[in-house]
């Protein structure tokens, strides 16, 4: 069975193997221990996807991440929950959204979108202390609101550029909300299973949008 | 499922082999076993079994690492192709192949997309499970616009085998009662949405010629006995499909004729062979068997039988073909006519426009409907064509609500934008083209010279291009959409064409390549999918297309294997095989 080295390994952990290293490396090194095929088949499973996944967690504001210093981190949960407040639904610094924009800009997108992220986090923070001196992390929530209603409305010193690299952050934050177990089941109207297909409901009986979806 | 299904090693001859396990594999096999014939049903890829094998199926978006999104290293080495395709996904590239084992070449200057699903089941997994008839203005257009070469067939040869395979595969939709797109035998077929309902009135009363009928697909909306006794139930309108289904409610290898061949008795099936080439026995001027290597650990072995059907796909069936080489046929078996490889089409898919719709704020659907809107081909003869391109194309679509998805980027910071975002927005509407792409002599397949892959077997070398038929085509049909979306009111359309932007191939309905034919000077089989040269050789799928016409291919693949294993079980019987 050409699964069977692909079971051990899981068995063992991926991280216990192949202990703190990047991607690509460890790709290289699974298929030398393992063979070219059944690491693809590995990787095509969920053992390497899981062992490298991301996993919601408390503190990921307090440490660097995978591609934000542990500063940049702080600015980015912050801007998490003035985007995203709580409301009768978790904020979406509370629900980690900044330590997933951090995975997933590591995980899935090119260094190109994770410099230009970094750029409008830094930008922010810049900006913060040009006009109100202070840094973004230290803003009451209201003046953090209005800084980036600025930056949307492109004054205070933001350009179009910046625009620009806020809608693909917010983007990946609406995104990073809205697929979370809360964000998805209790902000939106979830149907694992529909049970087939209606045309026409009253809206009111739903309420909401929908949180899942055909293709994410 | 029985373990004593797949073999390995084995001296026996069979009646059949069937090569390849997707839609028209799994037919040919259900069909020859269903008549008595001891069957061997060929698969390079691995196993998977219904249900057990579905890994993606089931689990909601926060339960993938990457939120369905796939690994970006991962992507860039083993999927730099598969990645082009909508349903590829973390939920889904298991069913896809990996680039790095499956490479081919493309001509300088030109492109192709080879979208691979090389497992048991094939793409019948994977694919859109759009079900349409060709009709008589599909097999008539080649002979009356002089383009390609015309079908040995017409449509009463179909006929009562489409119906054959839309009973036993399930095929919801409306009798439209169309010529240019015959009924097919329906299961109900899925609702409209109100504004659908209002816009079809509308198109009705606007564009008479373009009726807007909802989309036919291979779901069970509601399942006869028969699907019931498949172990089939109901589609739950997940829209989900590609991950498999273990509901069986669309159709596939796994849930429809797989079992269905397998209670006979009368099937093996031979996993992890990669079929090599043909064997062929020159005295008799019969196929024995098939030269196979092992997917995993390369070594070889062969199988034999007194018929043989190929339905490796398209592309997988010429290159099988090509690299079958006699002295009687030193350029690929059965290739006498020297047409092998040439004629490949896809369809053309690369031009829409969508709008917003006004208005229905308390309208809303339940479920994710697995199908949409389709206005059928509506210059279906040369009377109809247009001045500057010939033939015509389908526009789909549908309507739906806006979501977060959609409106992420839109400005607001805060309770109200984080309310905005959990209600559903304005109804859009969209319609995307559909294109026939003309069959021609110079988009042509051949072996690489010298490039192998790891089982030894040389590369596909794909020359293919658009031509000008096809672009401007697009140009018209995003026009066209445009015009009939502010026709009928809607608000802020906006309208693309993208041909420019991609390669043939996206569509996933490459067909043409060891096409049909009257003439064996002009084309590799006749009128029932039998190569000219060798009696008990079949093609049975898209490479045996004379034309691509404008529909989805599925359904005719199907129809056409089915008919083709009836005439040579006739002949076997008749000793003619």
């Amino acid at each position: 069975m050409k699964n069977k080295p692909a079971q051990d390994l899981e068995e063992k952990s991926i991280e216990q193997v192949f202990p703190k290293m990047n991607k690509r490396q460890f790709l290289i090194n699974l298929a030398a221990v393992i063979g070219t095929s059944a690491a693809a088949q590995l990787a095509c499973g969920n053992a390497f996807a899981v062992a490298m996944s991301y996993q919601a967690k408390t503190d990921s504001a307090d440490k660097s991440g995978k591609v934000f210093s542990q500063y940049q981190m702080q600015v980015l949960a912050d801007i998490c929950a003035v985007v995203l407040p709580r409301t009768d639904t978790p904020s979406a610094a509370e629900l980690d959204v900044h330590g997933f924009i951090d995975h997933q800009l590591f995980t899935c997108y090119d260094k190109k979108l994770q410099a230009q992220t970094q750029d409008i986090v830094e930008k922010i923070d810049r900006q913060s202390k040009a006009h109100f001196s202070k840094s973004f992390t230290t803003l009451a929530v209201e003046q953090q609101r209005q800084l980036l209603l600025a930056l949307e409305a492109q004054g205070l010193g933001f350009t179009k550029v910046d625009n620009k690299g806020f809608k693909g952050l917010k983007s990946l934050l609406v995104f990073g909300y809205f697929t979370t177990e809360v964000g998805a089941t209790q902000a939106l109207s979830y149907q694992a299973v529909p049970g087939g297909f209606k045309g026409s409901i009253s809206y009111d009986s739903v309420g909401k949008s929908y949180g899942a979806l055909a293709y994410y | 499922m029985d373990q004593d299904l797949y073999i390995n090693e084995t001296n026996e001859e069979y009646d059949a082999l069937v090569i390849g396990s997707g839609i028209s594999g799994g037919w040919a096999a259900k069909e020859f076993c269903e008549r008595g014939l001891k069957t061997l049903m060929i698969e390079r890829g691995r196993i998977v079994e219904h249900q057990k094998d579905y890994i993606g199926e089931g689990k909601s978006v926060w339960q993938y690492p990457n939120r369905m999104k796939v690994d970006n290293l991962l992507v860039e080495e083993q999927y730099n192709v598969q990645k082009l395709c909508y349903a590829f996904h973390d939920g889904t590239k298991h069913f896809f192949g990996n680039d790095k084992d499956y490479p081919y070449t493309t001509e300088k200057g030109t492109g192709f997309s080879w979208i691979r699903a090389n497992q048991l089941g094939g793409k019948s997994l994977l694919w859109h499970r759009q079900s349409y008839r060709f009709s008589d203005y599909d097999f008539n257009a080649n002979k009356l616009d002089g383009h390609g070469n015309d079908w040995p067939i017409r449509y009463k040869d179909l006929q009562a085998w489409y119906s054959h395979v839309e009973e036993h595969a399930g095929i919801s939709g409306n009798y439209d009662n169309l010529a240019q797109l015959p009924n097919s035998e329906f299961l109900p077929p899925f609702e409209w949405t109100k504004p659908e309902i209002d816009l079809k009135a509308k198109f009705t009363e606007l564009f008479p010629d373009r009726p807007m009928i909802i989309g036919r697909t291979a779901h069970l909306t509601k399942p006869s006995k028969l699907h019931l006794s498949q172990g089939r139930v109901q589609c739950q309108a997940r829209n989900e499909c590609q991950k498999g289904c273990s509901f069986g409610a669309y159709f596939s290898t796994q849930s429809s004729t797989l079992p269905a061949a397998a209670k006979t008795g009368n099937l093996h099936i031979a996993a992890n062979s990669v079929v090599h080439s043909l064997i062929y026995d020159e005295k008799t001027n019969r196929v024995k068997g098939v030269r196979v290597v092992d997917n995993d650990d390369l070594s070889t072995r062969e199988y034999f039988a007194k018929v043989v059907f190929l339905c490796a796909s398209t592309l997988g069936s010429t290159q099988i073909m090509l690299n079958s080489t006699s002295k009687k046929f030193p350029n690929g078996i059965a290739n006498s006519s020297g047409v092998l490889g040439h004629y490949l089409m896809d369809h053309v898919y690369n031009a829409g426009a969508s709008g917003r719709i006004e208005g229905y704020h308390q309208e809303f659907y339940s479920g994710r409907r697995p199908t949409g809107a389709y206005i059928p081909n509506f210059q279906f003869e040369p009377s109809k064509y247009k001045k500057n391109y010939k033939r015509g194309y389908a526009l789909s679509g549908g309507a739906s609500r806006s979501n977060w998805q959609n409106n992420g980027q839109l400005d607001g910071i805060g309770v109200d934008f984080k309310h905005q975002l959990t209600q559903a927005g304005d109804w859009y509407f969209g319609l995307n083209a559909q294109g026939e792409m003309l069959p021609r002599f110079d988009n042509q397949v051949s072996l690489h010279a010298s490039k192998t892959d790891k089982w030894g077997i040389p590369q596909l070398h794909i020359n293919c291009q658009w031509s000008d038929n096809e672009r401007l085509m697009m140009l018209d049909a995003e026009q066209t959409a445009k015009y009939m979306l502010e026709k009928a009111g809607l608000k802020d359309v906006k309208s693309y064409t993208s041909i420019d932007n991609n390669s043939p191939g996206l569509a996933i309905h490459e067909v043409g390549t060891a096409r049909m034919g009257k003439d064996p000077k002009t084309s590799v089989l006749n009128a029932y999918n039998q190569t000219h040269d060798i009696a008990n050789l079949f093609v049975t799928d898209g490479s045996s297309f004379c034309s691509s016409a404008v529909v989805n291919p599925s359904l005719t693949f199907m129809a056409l294997t089915v008919r083709a294993v009836d005439y040579a079980v006739k002949e076997m019987k008749a000793k003619r095989i």
